[in-house]
């Protein structure tokens, strides 16, 4: 038979819940909270060893407190949990218990180009080498392309540097990214194009993005156009440096 | 059968050994290293989409090659927008339909590295015969004997071609130290020249000492998961 002790805080709209149980022998306890949602304790973005959505398990010794704290938006209400007890049993390794351990391998946000969620993805897949590879190995590129139209003449055809040619297909891909979000109609369509998208987040940071690149194509249509006026003025007098030289 | 090809440090030729070994178990190879994929690639959907749940396993096969592979995906933001522990059902998926997979695994200590152990029901250690690659390999050992995973076999890789007939008193104290048989593969042109064309280098030279040496390794691995 385990035993519940509480205290509840409410601090800023949120509820900071302490329980502690005790057991008069070895036993495992099911907690489960009766506050929804819970926010519980997490270690490397994984709720910490033993949650489950709004439940916790844990093993407790005889003689030994079973201390834990979790956090709700909801309203204090007593008792804030519910404890079961269960014979002990062998645990089992979850794949989510590596990651607690080891530390989750995904590379941080900042390193990734716009910000990180699927929505980049669909905007920002691919490296241009393997976007180059794709479009010679597939006759037609734009179908194996996620959420984009067919990217614009290859940079082969215009002779562009491959660099400019990546930036501007990288900012083909976020137009119509945009543009499905903005295409979707109804209410459900809509949602749907932003769970497609990654999430409110992910728009978030395309609207950012798309507003930056509104910036850099204005600098770079007064430059391009400044730097087509000189070349448009110069010509290298090449048979009189001939002479010359 | 899923084996976790590991290797404590990068460099030490980790994807070459568990390339040529896919394609002696006749296994599907499943380039498991998020941020820094290795095996030959192709088109279509790959790991990352398929931790992202945008396609299912056996759409990212690739049956085309010599040895059928889930390719990685190279791109930081897909990289990010994969759930690295949709990997255990994955292999197992996979496993389950075409009968062993080989994951090539990432380097180091981190979760990435040790999710394929968790998810392989053994590991081959890939080290090489240099004093620092020998003391990664001591601590990639370590992860798999916390996560319970057994280590079958230690491959040492681009070993003098010399001296791959004979056992060293060196390959014993690292057979002991490391818990397991050291299988010698040689350093050769023909390895590297297959591995750059993406091929197994028993479709090069079936006769070479290195083909030999990956199949007599993969036999040995069948024999030890039965």
């Amino acid at each position: 038979m385990a035993t519940l002790e509480w205290t509840c805080e409410r601090i800023d709209g949120v509820t900071l819940v302490e329980l502690t149980v005790t057991s008069e022998r070895a036993t495992r306890v099911r907690v489960e909270s009766t506050l929804r949602p819970v926010w519980p304790p997490r270690r490397q973005g994984r709720p910490a060893a033993g949650w489950d959505g709004p439940v916790f398990e844990a093993e407790v010794d005889e003689d030994e407190r079973l201390v834990v704290g979790y956090a709700s938006p909801a309203e204090r209400v007593d008792p804030p949990a519910e404890v079961t007890t269960r014979p002990p049993e062998e645990e089992e390794v979850d794949p989510a218990d590596v990651i607690r351990a080891l530390g989750d391998g995904t590379p941080p946000r900042d390193a990734v180009p716009t910000g990180g969620t699927s929505a980049e993805s669909a905007v920002q897949t691919d490296t241009p080498e393997r976007e180059s590879a794709r479009q010679e190995a597939d006759p037609d590129p734009s179908a194996t392309q996620r959420g984009s139209v067919g990217p614009g003449p290859s940079a082969a055809a215009t002779g562009v540097p491959p660099a400019i040619e990546a930036y501007f297909e990288g900012l083909e891909r976020r137009i119509a990214a945009a543009e499905e979000l903005t295409e979707s109609g109804t209410v459900d369509g809509a949602r749907e194009a932003v769970r497609t998208a990654g999430g409110m987040g992910a728009v978030e940071g395309l609207d950012r993005q798309l507003r930056a690149d509104r910036r850099h194509l204005d600098h770079l249509v007064s430059r391009t156009e400044r730097l087509a006026g000189r070349l448009d003025a110069v010509d290298v007098p090449v048979e009189r440096l001939e002479r010359v030289a | 059968m899923i084996l976790a090809v590991t290797a404590g440090k990068g460099g030490v030729g980790k994807s070459t050994v568990a390339y040529n070994l896919a394609s002696e178990l006749d296994a599907v190879a499943v380039d498991a290293d998020l941020g820094m994929a290795d095996l030959p690639s192709g088109r279509g959907p790959d790991l990352h989409d398929v931790l992202a749940d945008r396609a299912s396993p056996f759409e990212a096969v690739q049956d085309v090659g010599a040895v059928s592979m889930i390719p990685c995906g190279r791109s930081l933001a897909g990289a990010r927008a994969a759930e690295p522990t949709a990997l255990v059902e994955t292999v197992e998926a996979v496993a389950r339909r075409y009968g062993s997979v080989v994951i090539d695994t990432p380097a180091g200590m981190r979760s990435d590295a040790g999710l394929p152990l968790l998810a392989a029901e053994a590991c081959l250690l890939v080290t090489r015969p240099t004093r620092p690659a020998v003391a990664d390999a001591v601590r990639a050992r370590e992860l798999a004997r916390v996560l319970d995973t057994p280590l079958v076999r230690v491959a040492l890789n681009r070993v003098d071609p010399e001296r791959i007939g004979t056992q060293t008193e060196r390959q014993r104290r690292l057979a002991g130290a490391l818990g397991a048989p050291v299988h010698k593969v040689p350093d050769s042109e023909t390895v590297a020249q297959a591995q750059r064309s993406g091929q197994p280098v028993r479709a090069l030279d079936d006769s070479a000492t290195a083909t030999e040496q990956f199949e007599s390794l993969a036999a040995a691995v069948e024999r030890s998961l039965g």
